[in-house]
């Protein structure tokens, strides 16, 4: 009940940035292995439904960043695993030092008494 | 880096998005089973496990739409599908769609084809090599701006400017050909052998003139142009070295000119009115020991080739100075003791030879551009009603999730593809319309043959067409996109009171402006068609009915001598009034209405003006029944006859009788023609009244008329007088003709009647285009005012029952509408007018005796909008007033 009034929607531009980080720091994984995890990390705090990744996943191998290469997976399924390219993981870099500059600036507009 | 790597796997996603979709597809079903596999090891059973993992997954079709969206695919299938959905509404409302379609063919076919034809005639660059670097040089004096060079002076620029690489000379000349069928009359050319090499012609077959065939004697060659290779000599591969006839001499067939040479029509290459038809065959210059003089003759054309480097002013500024230079250079004793002042014109060859037509041609340009704005506006409005009659369906589409801009991107589509249909319609009637035009055009518009439609005039409308029909989608397309959902939740009617008076602001606003443009084109029309009335029904000075004329061209070698050529034009001339059905001959060396024949200074004896100052006038030679059988009255003095056989006389016109002798009385009084002091002194013994002896536009100037006898022409222009009708007695005047020459062909037989009517061709030409065009701008516009009253009335049903029930009469009604639609006209006037005259003044080359702002025309065209707005009103109005209250009341 509470978490449903602390469910806060997720900007795109920071979903994109979300999954960079996990497929950094899992490996390379498939998409049911990446919106799991996100969902115990996560632990419904915000909106991700199962499918939520998918077009995001999408963009990211459209921008290069991650490249998907079909495998069979675990229980010898075939499954696409998501991998962090070179331009990928430099771009997590540019990305988190820009998010963390946005979100320090937002954050220091709302705590100054203007 | 990363924007580029986006694009591209777009642009293949869109070309292989099929293999994508699949992917995904894949892997969705793959992770759904997953999520359920997961539920049911958690306990729940096959059918729930599957409930759940799709619950957990979301919006499955959301998602994987965000993803084909991302992946561009969806672009594509929006694309076919909205094209799909345009074809199956064009079958449901046909008439709509060819309304749009056909509206945009028509304009924008017309518009490209009189594009095409602008620019084939005035901009397309000439298809010599280096085209800009041709000019003309004319020579000009202070009272007379350009006329044709002297073959004397000509030499000496050769000689003695910088300026050009190479000076080429042509004058005119018809000849005589006969040697390879019947004798007959052709148009053709003398031109120095440099000219040919200059213009970079390649031969077809044979050679071109060598420099030394240029001297008189030695000048017994010819170049055939292709056009009468193919029709006359059956395009013989042989015909180099063949001997044919010329003016009874033989020449030597030394080449064939290509296929795509185009010469132009001397008449078009000189600033004054000379009759001249294109060359068809071409002799070296040959420039006799007699025409070497350099206060002669003034009728050779010089083209030249700036030398590179050498810009049009710096020439200029060269031929001034040796302008001056020969006309301190010239004998004054011959120019009658005063200091010659020749100066020298230098044009571009390109622009000189299409002067004459610009005007014209823009005329055109403006009137189809404005038919087709017209159009434009029409579609647009058209579109904007439709897409007013839609807001609902589009309502419903956003309140249930549409994407605003998929909304505005179908209407966009629709309207593209109208574009579509119309730019191929366009492509048909752009032809028909060329088609036409070479057909209808008259003669003398240089370039004509040079156009065509061709494949990037066809890839120019299409593109025309899809970049209109996206322009005039815009509005309907963004007001689509900024549909209000409220309104449709709240079932209120689509352009109700909410979005109609912004809507149907616009829409005058456009209807307005449509009757404007209109306006423009009317006032142009009725100033054209002004102009050609008035020049039909000038007063000429002389009777041109029941005349029937014929030329002829006395060849050098069998009449030698003034006496030889004038004892044929007696003979000849009692022979013709024998023939039964003639009751008057005349003859002279030009028709009325056919240009200059031959002009000449006027010398009064005793004179002590210069040379190039003195009138000018257009001397004809005639016989004495000349005045009588064109009716031209005698004003003092009397006519010539045999009586003076033997000593020179003249008759003068009015003009040159209160203008050349100051309003002395010319009679008996001497003049010379030209300047030579040793030419043979003329006696004036009558005056005649003034006649429109060169063009119909020429107000009548300095004229004289001496016999045949004594003055000399070549060429014999007769002209008979019927009793009956005059094409019934061509044949017989032939036979006349050859029974004094049987070798003599006769050229140019036509009732006096067709050569007006030859007169005043590009005119009427122009007039018939114009006329059409603001006839399709009237008809747009009437149709548009038509639409804006129909749907306004629709639009304001419910209020016109109101007032109908609440006591309003129909005719109250009726009038309402139709002052709605004069109200509207009356502003788009106040604009238009404005505008037409200010289009007007650039008219006034083009027009005749009547003002830029004649108020009579004006006038005409504003009624004329009056009457089509309440015509357009018509029905609107009528529908209006028999709207029944009670159902309106009734139903919502």
């Amino acid at each position: 009940m509470a978490s449903e009034h602390t469910r806060v929607e997720l900007l795109q531009g920071t979903l994109d940035l979300i999954l960079l980080r996990a497929l950094a720091t899992m490996g390379p994984q498939h998409a049911y292995a990446i919106a799991s995890r996100l969902e115990q990390v996560a632990d419904h705090r915000f909106v991700l439904n199962q499918g939520t990744p998918y077009p995001a996943l999408v963009r990211l191998e459209q921008k290069g960043w991650v490249k998907g290469t079909w495998q069979k997976s675990e229980n010898n399924r075939d499954a696409r695993y998501f991998a962090v390219t070179k331009a990928g993981a430099k771009a997590l870099e540019k990305e988190t030092a820009r998010w963390r500059r946005l979100a320090g600036l937002v954050e220091k507009l709302l705590g100054d008494e203007v | 880096m990363t924007a580029l790597r986006v694009a591209l796997s777009r642009v293949l996603a869109l070309l292989g998005g099929g293999w994508r979709e699949r992917d995904l597809d894949e892997e969705i079903d793959t992770h759904l089973a997953l999520l359920a596999e997961r539920y049911r090891a958690q306990g729940m059973t096959a059918v729930e496990a599957r409930a759940a993992a799709r619950r957990s997954f979301g919006g499955l079709q959301q998602i994987k739409e965000e993803c084909r969206d991302v992946l561009v695919v969806r672009w594509r299938n929006d694309l076919v599908r909205d094209v799909r959905v345009s074809f199956r509404g064009f079958r449901r409302a046909p008439g709509f769609a060819i309304a749009a379609s056909a509206t945009l063919a028509l304009g924008i076919g017309a518009a490209t084809a009189i594009f095409t034809l602008v620019n084939a005639v005035l901009l397309r660059p000439l298809t010599y090599p280096d085209p800009d670097r041709l000019v003309v040089i004319s020579e000009s004096t202070r009272v007379l701006h350009a006329f044709p060079a002297n073959a004397v002076h000509v030499e000496w620029w050769r000689r003695e400017t910088q300026s050009f690489d190479q000076i080429a000379m042509v004058g005119e000349m018809t000849v005589n050909v006969s040697g390879f069928g019947d004798p007959e009359s052709l148009p053709g050319a003398r031109a120095s052998s440099n000219l040919f090499p200059m213009l970079g012609v390649r031969m077809q077959l044979g050679r071109m003139f060598t420099a030394d065939e240029d001297p008189a004697g030695r000048d017994r060659v010819v170049v055939l142009d292709d056009r009468v290779w193919r029709t006359r000599f059956g395009a013989d591969p042989q015909v180099v070295g063949r001997t044919i006839r010329v003016d009874d001499e033989p020449y030597e067939v030394n080449g064939v000119l290509p296929r795509d040479f185009r010469f132009p029509a001397l008449r078009n290459l000189v600033s004054i009115p000379i009759p001249s038809d294109r060359p068809q065959i071409w002799k070296p210059f040959g420039l006799e020991d007699a025409e070497r003089n350099p206060i002669g003759a003034f009728n050779n054309i010089a083209i030249a080739r700036l030398k590179t480097g050498v810009g049009l002013p710096q020439a200029r500024a060269e031929m001034e100075a040796e302008q001056a230079a020969i006309s301190a250079r010239l004998p004054q004793r011959l120019a009658g003791g005063a200091l010659l002042d020749l100066h020298a014109v230098v044009e571009p060859l390109q622009s000189q030879i299409v002067e004459k037509s610009r005007a014209g041609l823009q005329v055109l340009l403006a009137a189809v551009g404005i038919v087709l704005v017209i159009g434009c506006i029409n579609v647009a409005n058209l579109l904007l009603v439709k897409s007013l009659g839609e807001q609902r369906e589009l309502g419903i589409r956003a309140a249930i999730g549409a994407d605003r801009w998929r909304l505005a991107r179908r209407v966009l589509t629709e309207s593209v593809l109208f574009g579509v249909l119309g730019g191929l319609g366009a492509i048909g009637v752009c032809y028909v319309v060329i088609r036409a035009v070479l057909v209808f055009a008259p003669d003398d518009v240089p370039r004509l043959d040079e156009v065509s439609l061709d494949v990037s005039a066809c890839a120019f409308t299409l593109a025309l067409s899809v970049a209109i029909g996206f322009t005039v989608g815009l509005m309907p397309a963004w007001r689509g996109a900024r549909v209000k959902t409220s309104d449709t939740a709240a079932g209120r009617r689509p352009g109700g009171t909410t979005t109609g008076p912004a809507a149907s602001r616009t829409r005058k606003w456009l209807v307005g402006a449509e009757v404007g443009l209109s306006a423009v084109c009317l006032v142009a029309a009725a100033l054209l068609f002004h102009s050609l009335i008035n020049l039909l029904t000038v007063e000429k000075g002389f009777d041109a009915t029941n005349m029937l004329t014929a030329a002829v061209r006395l060849p050098q070698n069998r009449y030698p001598t003034l006496q030889t050529r004038a004892a044929f034009q007696r003979a000849v001339s009692e022979r013709l009034a024998t023939v039964a059905g003639v009751s008057s001959v005349a003859l002279a060396n030009q028709l009325p209405l056919r240009g200059i024949g031959a002009s000449s200074a006027l010398s009064l004896e005793g004179t002590t003006i210069p040379l190039l100052e003195r009138p000018l006038a257009e001397v004809r030679s005639v016989n004495p029944e000349y005045f009588k059988t064109w009716g031209i009255p005698l004003k003092a003095g009397r006519l010539f006859d045999d009586s003076d056989r033997d000593r020179p006389v003249a008759v003068v016109s009015e003009y040159t009788a209160t203008h050349a002798w100051s309003g002395a009385n010319p009679i008996g009084k001497r003049m010379r023609f030209g300047g030579n002091p040793d030419a043979p002194l003329f006696e004036v013994i009558g005056v005649v009244a003034d006649i429109r002896g060169v063009s119909l536009d020429q107000a009548p100037g300095f004229a004289a008329y001496a016999p045949y006898w004594q003055r000399d022409s070549a060429f014999v222009l007769l002209a008979v007088k019927t009793s009956i009708d005059p094409p019934a007695l061509a044949p017989a005047v032939r036979a006349a003709i050859h029974e004094i020459d049987p070798d003599l062909p006769v050229s140019a037989v036509r009732t006096m009647n067709d050569v007006e009517r030859l007169a005043t061709a590009q005119r009427r030409f122009q007039l018939t285009v114009v006329l059409i065009f603001a006839g399709a701008a009237v008809l747009l516009a009437g149709l548009g005012i038509y639409g804006m009253l129909a749907y306004t009335v629709r639009q304001r049903t419910n209020e016109i029952g109101t007032r109908l029930a609440l006591g309003a009469s129909p005719r109250a009604v009726r009038r309402h509408v139709v002052n709605d639609a004069l109200r509207v006209v009356g502003a788009g006037l106040a604009v238009g007018v404005p505008l037409a005259l200010m289009a007007a003044a650039t008219l006034r080359a083009l027009l005749f005796g009547v003002a830029p702002y004649d108020p009579a025309s004006i006038a005409g065209v504003c009624v004329l909008l009056g009457v089509t707005a309440w015509l357009a009103a018509y029905i609107p109005a009528r529908r209006a007033a028999h709207i029944d209250p009670a159902l309106t009341l009734r139903c919502d």
